[in-house]
């Protein structure tokens, strides 16, 4: 087994394959292999050079696809612990990015931070703040341009055996649910075997497959699925910048035709929007038939979605079981198990009131829940469902997923207690909730977000679909979660409000008629809240528990005051958050 | 000034079909972020605003842009 430093080394025989790097103004750069190499050794040296030694964590906050690849190899390279960091949006608003952006330099020790000339003033000030806020957790921090890392390539060349397969390749922060990201250590074991799974087992790819990626490179997806993965298979892929997709979203799948690509991921909002926003007149010329892996993960998958998505694109040679959904997590380097390559897409139609005991019994009456296979594990990992005292559960039953492999990360960097929650002799747990059917695995959602009423379990996403329907709120943008009462557990609802014109008490009394004839579930509170203030990842998921935890702090930005607090009587009652 | 009410108007029209909503209260002094709009979604605004007009704002104007009017001036000067 060779590290990632070693593949690329080696690559660089492939003289005909290269990366094709598409720029934020649109222009194009190819990368031969070879060249690839050259430029990773280049720009080790130049770390060395500026006293950056082997472990030391670096920041990269670069959104320009080449030059983060280049600086992210080059940092692995040296045996630096490259820290992935999502830049600034444009036309964002700066404070929340600030707060993230202190917590993530100061957890991951970092002692520089490589980023462009054009965010280089924001990200100065925000380590400045550092500083002032917290005393000197940022103050050794040093801010390199990307343009300093070029240059000629000095005699001494860096030797790639510098790096063994047990050491730290890199922390990928992980947004999670709560407001302060962790950084899971991605050891370069971990980067190999995954990468293994993800070409050979789950893609059974080649060096003749290609790739056409727009996905963050801060995001594991794109970090591992195409700039780590793809190298152990010598594949040439083809990187468009995230903003550029966001905003022309046929950019995507015309590269893929353009490009011949095989092999594309994408969370299900992207399939949502390529499926809305291309034209017939974008899409007239595409021939799609090359594609063998449309990927789908990195959020819950909709069947609908993956359904519309293939309708829309099946007359330009889109082969249905090409899209492939798949589930992962940081925690587990980033693949655990990808749906059958070979086959389309797999279905389950599961009666609701099993599902709140726990049991995921087939139905075909009209209120059936979907849910989507997410296939089988890899070779060499292992798999298990199981209940809150950590027994395995039978197939069927829904519980934890448990998950053991090469790939599970060493922990959280610097945070041993968060660690010990999650591993267990070898053993990950995951959070997700779901269950096993003929082998299959089925993700139905997070344990820490289940509500729990009445023995009762409820799924939030399926209170939070009802409450998306209701005419006056904006649709995705609402959370559910359950709180500790005066009579146990409660469900609130909180939920952004499309403008002032609905009256606020008839829209929370829409919500509780809802939520109550769809699920038989008594919603206690409705929060209404201003337009685009409900917490939110850098990825755009919803944060319930932060949410939560903001709402008692008195924190969000409500429509209309809340009714009198919560009487003292009642909170005496309250258990631990 | 018949072009600043077109570009106005496009905004409006396309920040209804990306945002599901109506922008009729917006004008030109209107500050962005105060719209209530995420910025992955103004993102796809500006793009289809690229797309009808068939121009390109480049990301360093973006940086300065405040209000819809800065937004508006900005693709001005590139249609011009």
């Amino acid at each position: 087994m060779r590290t990632f430093v070693e593949v690329i080394r080696d690559n660089s025989v492939y003289s005909e394959h290269a990366h094709t790097f598409v720029r934020l103004d649109g222009t194009e750069r190819v990368v031969p292999f070879p060249q690839l190499w050259r430029w990773a050794c280049q720009r080790a040296n130049r770390f060395r050079d500026l006293g950056l030694q082997k472990g030391d964590r670096v920041a990269l906050v670069l959104p320009d696809p080449e030059s983060f690849v280049l600086a992210f190899i080059g940092a692995l390279t040296a045996g630096l612990v490259p820290v992935p960091m999502y830049p600034p949006m444009t036309l964002a608003k700066m404070e929340v990015y600030g707060e993230t952006v202190r917590h993530i330099l100061a957890s991951s020790g970092a002692r520089a931070l490589v980023t462009v000339p054009g965010l280089e003033p924001l990200l100065s000030a925000q380590l400045l703040d550092a500083v002032k806020a917290s005393g000197a957790s940022t103050e050794g921090v040093r801010v390199i341009l990307a343009s300093e890392l070029e240059g000629e390539l000095p005699e001494k060349t860096v030797q790639p055996g510098e790096v063994s397969l047990d050491d730290l390749a890199f922390l990928q922060f992980t947004s999670g649910s709560t407001r302060q990201p962790k950084g899971v250590m991605v050891s370069h074991r971990n980067l190999s075997t995954n990468a293994h799974a993800i070409m050979f087992d789950g893609l059974r790819a080649n060096s003749q497959d290609r790739g056409v990626s727009w996905l963050p490179l801060y995001h594991d997806m794109g970090l591992i699925g195409f700039v780590i993965a793809p190298a152990y298979a010598q594949v040439e892929v083809k990187f468009l910048p995230t903003p550029n997709f966001i905003r022309r979203p046929s950019l995507w799948l015309d590269s893929v035709h353009k490009f011949r690509a095989t092999i594309t991921f994408a969370p299900n909002f992207a399939f949502a929007l390529a499926t809305r926003a291309v034209s017939d007149e974008q899409s007239k010329d595409w021939d799609l038939s090359c594609l063998k892996a449309v990927g789908c993960g990195a959020e819950p998958i909709q069947a609908d979605t993956l359904r519309r998505f293939i309708e829309r694109f099946s007359s330009k040679g889109l082969r249905p079981e090409a899209v492939l959904p798949c589930y992962g997590l940081a925690e587990g380097t980033l693949a655990v198990s990808f749906a059958d390559l070979s086959k389309p897409m797999h279905t389950e139609l599961l009666d609701p009131a099993s599902m709140h005991r726990g049991e995921a019994t087939l139905s075909s009456e009209a209120d059936a829940i979907e849910l989507v296979s997410c296939g089988r594990t890899f070779p060499g990992f292992e798999l298990a469902i199981r209940g809150a005292s950590g027994a395995v559960l039978p197939d069927r039953r829904v519980g934890e997923v448990w998950v053991r492999g090469p790939s599970i990360m060493r922990g959280y960097f610097g945070q041993p207690a968060a660690t010990a929650e999650v591993l267990d002799d070898g053993w990950l747990r995951t959070g997700d909730l779901g269950y096993l059917g003929d082998g299959q695995l089925f993700v139905c959602g997070r344990l820490k977000d289940l509500i729990i009423i009445h023995g009762k379990n409820y799924y939030p996403q399926d209170i939070e679909r009802i409450v998306s329907a209701v005419d006056g709120l904006r649709a995705d943008q609402c959370v559910a979660f359950a709180r500790s009462g005066a009579e146990g557990e409660e469900c609130v609802v909180v939920a952004e409000a499309n403008n002032a014109s609905s009256d606020p008490r008839d829209l929370a009394s829409q919500v509780k008629l809802r939520v109550r004839a769809e699920l038989g579930l008594p919603v206690t509170e409705v929060v209404l809240i201003k337009r685009n203030t409900l917490p939110k990842t850098s990825s755009g998921k919803v944060r319930r528990r932060d949410t939560k935890v903001r709402l008692e702090a008195g924190e969000l930005e409500l429509l209309v005051p809340r009714k009198a607090p919560v009487p003292v009587a009642r909170t005496s009652n309250r258990t631990a958050l | 000034m018949s072009d600043q009410k077109d570009l106005l108007g496009l905004f409006k029209t396309v920040a209804e079909r990306v945002d599901r909503r109506s922008f009729e209260t917006v004008t030109r002094d209107s500050v962005i972020t105060d719209l209530g709009v995420d910025s992955l979604s103004m993102m796809q605004i500006v793009g289809e605003m690229e797309t009808e007009l068939n121009v390109q704002i480049p990301d360093e104007d973006l940086v300065e842009i405040v209000t819809v009017g800065d937004l508006c001036s900005k693709v001005e000067r590139r249609l011009a």
